[in-house]
């Protein structure tokens, strides 16, 4: 049985004076969940969580949490945590404020959870907040979103700036927390490989568009590399859509998409060629590749 | 997980403005001490180059001084502005709507206008019973703030407070929405107008000055406020946090 969506996006537009920056963008996020919002630098991510957190109205088409579009919505918006990447916080505001705050906005705000956080981030007490260091802003805004228990808990980015033992504690964190309290998590990030085994589901946009939107299981025999000598590599994948190519000397390694029967693995075996499915990563580096290829063929 | 039961309201907005207490009720007194000390020293030399300040002109001249009161209404301005302009993103993160953060600063903005007013109230009492500090000085007994009745002091300090942060979160807002260009055009668009307006009237000033009743004041600082508000909403409602 399918879970009930939390939030539902229904070919959502945002324009920015005349550039598109989300087009016609649908998914769902089921509740109970954590989604991934895959996809390069400037391909639209912090601009669909904007639309999903009701910070931001789409130029056309519907978001709609919990059934409701969220703008303006009081019942809606208190059920959600969203902190961009760029965060600002008010003017003189220390960590304290912030911890002072925040309870009054989120029912179900867990003040030992927050506390354990700020401990094992080691969030300094002083400066005032504005005078953090990047790793520091994002460590805040991973206890406001987890600490939030929100609903809808959505975190843009949440690692820039973190060392590898912050990431990792945060990792644990989420999954922790996550288990303990089911509810629905966006969030977006480039750092795939680490990421991979905490995503049920992603969506993976690039220009604004959307690519793909599928579970992180069924994703995984979407696409598949081979690599070998090129012109048998070219030659196996021939009629086959390839995502990404990358060449090295006489060598050629391709991540196509699809997947391979038994037959045809053996085929490829025999010629020589290595087979390995495609990496969420490779895949989403892929599909930004493929697009780009794309829209330049088109232009030329 | 559903949605939660409980909403933020307004209040909770206000204790975000205010929860920063050295900022907001702290600084205002540094800087009534700092101008305390500037009067005092200027009416100290005054008295020492022959100035009888228990004269009844001289004590009319020291009524001149709005020290004070030009002091406090830049900070006042840039506390409105402060209270959009950085609160409103961390204010939409933590799930308010524009609606409830327009409502709770200007609330915000009336607790500390308050606050003002009972500074100024309690000053006014000790300037009244030192018989001005005990040498002459007037810093609160001011013609700008009602020549030391509080009747007068009262409406004068906390609408004239209130207008201003309510013209500073008004900026702020036209900030967060269309950026530097949005509060510079603002800042233009008002001074034009002020100055059409005062073309358009100019035939009629003395009649409007022979008519003037003080309360005009407090009626304007009244819409003023409204007009200020509604503008904050408006602005915040198409505002993108980007």
């Amino acid at each position: 049985m399918t879970a009930p969506a939390a939030i539902e996006v229904i070919g959502a537009t945002r324009r920015f004076g005349r550039r598109n920056a989300v087009e016609d963008v649908s998914f769902t996020v089921p509740e109970n969940s954590v989604t991934g919002l895959l996809g390069r630098n400037g391909a639209g991510k912090t601009t669909i969580m904007s639309l999903v957190s009701g910070q931001d109205r789409p130029t056309s088409g519907e978001v709609r949490v919990f059934g409701e579009q969220p703008f303006e919505n009081g019942r809606i918006l208190s059920s959600m945590s969203f902190v961009r990447d760029n965060q600002r916080y008010p003017e003189d505001y220390y960590l304290r404020h912030v911890l002072d705050v925040a309870p009054r906005f989120h029912e179900r705000w867990d003040a030992e959870l927050a506390a354990r956080l700020v401990d094992g981030f080691r969030l300094p007490a002083k400066p005032v907040v504005k005078k953090y260091s990047r790793g520091q802003l994002s460590a805040l805004g991973i206890v406001l979103g987890l600490a939030s228990r929100a609903p809808i808990t959505i975190f843009d980015e949440p690692y820039l700036g973190l060392d590898a033992t912050a990431r990792a504690m945060f990792y644990d964190a989420l999954l922790q927390d996550y288990a303990e309290h089911p509810r629905a998590v966006l969030l977006s990030t480039h750092l795939i490989d680490e990421m991979e085994s905490l995503l049920e589901r992603v969506v993976i946009v690039d220009k604004g568009r959307l690519i793909r939107e599928d579970s992180t299981e069924d994703l995984a025999g979407a696409a598949f590399t081979i690599s070998g000598i090129a012109a048998a590599v070219t030659g196996f994948v021939d009629g086959r859509r390839v995502l990404r190519e990358h060449r090295v000397g006489g060598l050629l390694s391709l991540t196509v998409e699809g997947a391979l029967s038994p037959a045809e693995k053996a085929e490829a075996r025999d010629a020589g060629l290595d087979l390995a499915p495609a990496r969420l990563q490779e895949l989403v580096a892929a599909y930004g590749a493929d697009l780009a290829n794309e829209n330049e063929g088109a232009r030329a | 997980m559903s949605a939660v039961a409980r909403i933020p309201s307004p209040v909770d907005v206000v204790r975000m403005h205010v929860v920063k207490r050295r900022a907001v009720f702290v600084t205002p007194l540094l800087i009534v001490a700092a101008v305390f000390v500037v009067t005092t020293i200027i009416s100290l030399a005054l008295q020492r180059l022959g100035t009888p300040m228990e004269d009844a002109a001289a004590a009319d001249g020291a009524r001149n001084n709005p020290a004070v009161a030009w002091a406090l209404s830049g900070f006042v301005v840039s506390l409105g502005v402060m209270a959009v302009s950085t609160a409103f993103p961390f204010s939409l993160a933590l799930g308010t709507t524009r609606r409830s953060f327009t409502v709770g600063t200007l609330l915000s903005n009336a607790v500390i206008a308050a606050y003002f007013t009972a500074i100024f109230v309690a000053l006014l009492g000790l300037e009244l019973l030192t018989g001005h500090w005990f040498a002459g000085i007037h810093l609160v007994d001011v013609y700008a703030l009602g020549a030391g009745d509080v009747r007068y002091l009262v409406p004068i300090v906390f609408l004239g407070t209130l207008a201003l942060m309510s013209i500073g979160s008004v900026f702020g807002a036209a900030w967060i929405r269309f950026a530097a260009p949005g509060a510079a055009t603002l800042g233009v668009a008002l001074g034009v107008g002020l100055a059409l307006a005062l073309l358009l009237a100019a035939p009629v000033l003395p009649d409007i000055a022979a008519a003037f009743r003080v309360w005009w004041l407090a009626v304007a600082a009244v819409a003023v406020i409204a007009l200020a508000s509604a503008g904050t909403l408006l602005f915040l409602r198409g505002a993108s946090v980007r």
